[in-house]
């Protein structure tokens, strides 16, 4: 069941991440097509800043679920240095209840949103704006599946449990691949290595 | 509802829950349980949090900075620091500061400093003597440095939620970055002749028009997004796209160490890192939403021109509540939520909105590297591999020295303002 789980979710976070990652390409391109047609073409684009902006909600919204999947959200994680590591899960099961209620709060009220200001166009183009706020409770269902799984993953025994630190991932391209896998050590377990 | 909200929010973030989801639930708690409001009000303000596009030149200059560290530019700039800085006793420790410093002004972002510099230079100088604790907190120290020179993430968002120029920022944070970059490069001089450490820091050097020669073009990337923004031939965040632009072509193209295989997981880490922001943003923009709708912000200035009557001591109050508030908060919520309330303040006591703001980021990046949340110092403890408690003894002195810059740039607004005032 939980393996069932697990792998309908690795599929739905690395579908939302391929798409995030396609969104962030498209933001960026229209961002430069709008520097190229005001000095090149001498004509100012007038949808391309609207189109990026959404692109990026979207972009945001979708990397929510692989972010949260990774714990790579940023938090105050003192007290995974202060609790001994068996009752970590309960502290985790904690967290994954408020992210709970906030996805589960950004899902219905989100819909309900976004029906509300369908008939919205966003400026510029004949598009509803309901398009761009569909990200919220799109993003939100993703990311709740996807904190699931790890909860159900740490409580099950197949991952370890404990905050990562919070830039590791935009690093592990950055710096040599010796690094990245040491940065993935949480600070607890880097300590007791060092005791040792 | 103030109340409320304030103790969920102590209650959330001190139970380890993500920082975004700790402000939104506390909000919502605020809303649903002590106000009449409707809960629509959470998604419609987080829409509008990061529906912005101002904002969007924080993930495309993340972006643009893991381009160009994965491109080889790296290595290119501890070479071209070594060359320039390396000949003396403890060179290898001003390498750090100053490749940090050339680093900061193509990324916007102090800890994919600490482990783009780090994983190169702590190494190197344990190599060469020095002990592992003291690499890592001078690492950790000059990576402070990305936060200020421009481009810079935490700029950007004070100018957004304040409405503040991010151009007049950006060239009001080269002062305050060159003076603790060389307040830095003193102290290590003095520091490494006094206790002797690296003494043989000159040896493999390469020469200078070399070293130049290696690095000119990823130098040239500040020169054109900085020139670009002051001579108004883009806005910020064109900017940003135009170096995303320049970082593919040259790591691409003329370098050719970026690879196509290579640029999926630079989009992967760049998205994880943009959604982890920009949610925090959104959270922000809905609980500033409720705190200005309840008057707290006229409360608080109310009470502050009471207690301060003139700018020095409400100088000196900022900077304390500040550099606390930075020890336990994340920089960009901290910037998010306090900057509107404390910046009308500011203007108020006849300071620039320009000055305070860079009071304010180098309050708060100094938090980067104090515990028990400084971000700069995980990276650099992981980089090193050493638990944070380990360093404190020699990070102490680096904290000082940029303590002691921060009270210059609070105090004398023209190190911040003089290139501002020269060029607009």
């Amino acid at each position: 069941m939980v393996n069932y789980f697990l792998r309908f979710e690795r599929w739905t976070t690395r579908l939302s991440m391929l798409a995030a990652a396609a969104m962030l390409v498209i933001s960026v391109s229209l961002g430069f097509y709008q520097v190229i047609t005001r000095f090149f073409l001498d004509s100012p684009s007038t949808w391309s800043e609207v189109i990026s902006r959404s692109a990026m909600v979207w972009c945001v919204l979708l990397g929510a679920a692989a972010g949260f999947r990774g714990g790579f959200m940023m938090s105050v994680e003192l007290i995974y240095r202060l609790l001994p590591t068996r009752r970590l899960i309960w502290i985790e099961a904690f967290v994954v209840l408020c992210c709970v209620i906030v996805f589960l709060v950004l899902v219905y009220y989100g819909t309900a949103m976004t029906w509300r200001v369908r008939s919205q166009m966003l400026s510029g183009l004949e598009v509803s704006i309901g398009w761009v706020y569909a990200a919220m409770p799109t993003g939100a269902l993703l990311a709740l599946v996807a904190i699931m799984a790890r909860l159900m993953a740490q409580a099950t025994g197949l991952e370890a449990i404990g905050p990562v630190d919070s830039e590791v991932p935009a690093d592990e391209t950055v710096s040599a691949a010796p690094v990245a896998s040491d940065s993935r050590l949480t600070p607890n377990e880097a300590e007791r290595s060092d005791k040792s | 509802m103030n109340a409320a909200i304030g103790l969920s929010l102590i209650i959330l973030f001190s139970l380890g829950v993500p920082i975004a989801v700790s402000i939104v639930l506390a909000s919502i708690i605020g809303i649903e349980f002590f106000s009449g409001l409707p809960l629509l009000l959470v998604p419609q303000q987080m829409f509008i949090g990061i529906d912005n596009f101002p904002l969007l030149a924080i993930p495309f200059f993340i972006l643009a900075g893991n381009l160009m560290a994965a491109g080889g530019i790296s290595q290119r700039l501890v070479d071209l620091a070594k060359a320039m800085v390396g000949g003396v006793q403890g060179g290898l420790a001003m390498t750090c500061v100053l490749t940090c410093m050339m680093f900061a002004a193509v990324s916007g972002s102090s800890v994919a400093t600490t482990f783009a510099i780090g994983s190169i230079l702590i190494p190197a100088m344990v190599k060469h003597g020095y002990p592992r604790p003291l690499a890592a907190s001078i690492q950790a120290s000059s990576a402070e440095l990305g936060v200020l020179i421009p481009p810079s993430i935490p700029l950007i968002l004070y100018g957004v939620s304040t409405d503040t120029s991010i151009g007049k920022l950006f060239i009001a944070g080269i002062g305050p970055g060159l003076l603790i970059g060389g307040a830095l490069l003193l102290f290590l001089y003095l520091f490494c002749k006094v206790r002797g450490y690296g003494l043989r820091d000159h040896e493999d050097r390469q020469d200078l028009p070399v070293a130049m020669k290696r690095a000119w073009i990823a130098i040239l990337m500040p020169v054109i997004v900085i020139g670009g923004i002051y001579g108004g031939v883009f806005t910020p965040t064109e900017a940003s796209a135009v170096a995303v632009v320049y970082a593919v072509i040259v790591g691409g193209f003329i370098y050719r160490e970026l690879s196509f295989k290579e640029l999926i997981p630079i989009l992967r880490s760049s998205v994880i890192s943009t959604s982890a922001i920009m949610l925090i943003i959104a959270a922000a923009s809905l609980f500033s939403f409720l705190i200005s709708r309840s008057g707290l912000p006229n409360e608080i200035a109310g009470w502050v021109t009471v207690v301060f009557d003139n700018p020095i001591s409400f100088l000196l109050a900022v900077n304390v509540m500040f550099l606390i508030v930075g020890m336990f908060i994340e920089t960009s919520a901290a910037i998010l939520v306090l900057a509107p309330i404390f910046t009308p303040i500011a203007i108020m006591y006849g300071i620039d909105p320009v000055h305070f703001g860079l009071i304010v980021v180098v309050n708060l990046a100094l938090g980067m590297i104090t515990p028990p949340l400084g971000v700069n110092l995980f990276a650099a403890c992981a980089v090193a591999k050493l638990s944070v408690d380990q360093l404190f003894p020699w990070l102490i002195r680096f904290v000082l020295v940029i303590l002691a810059c921060l009270i210059a740039i609070t105090y004398m607004p023209w190190i911040s303002m003089g290139l501002v005032d020269l060029i607009y």
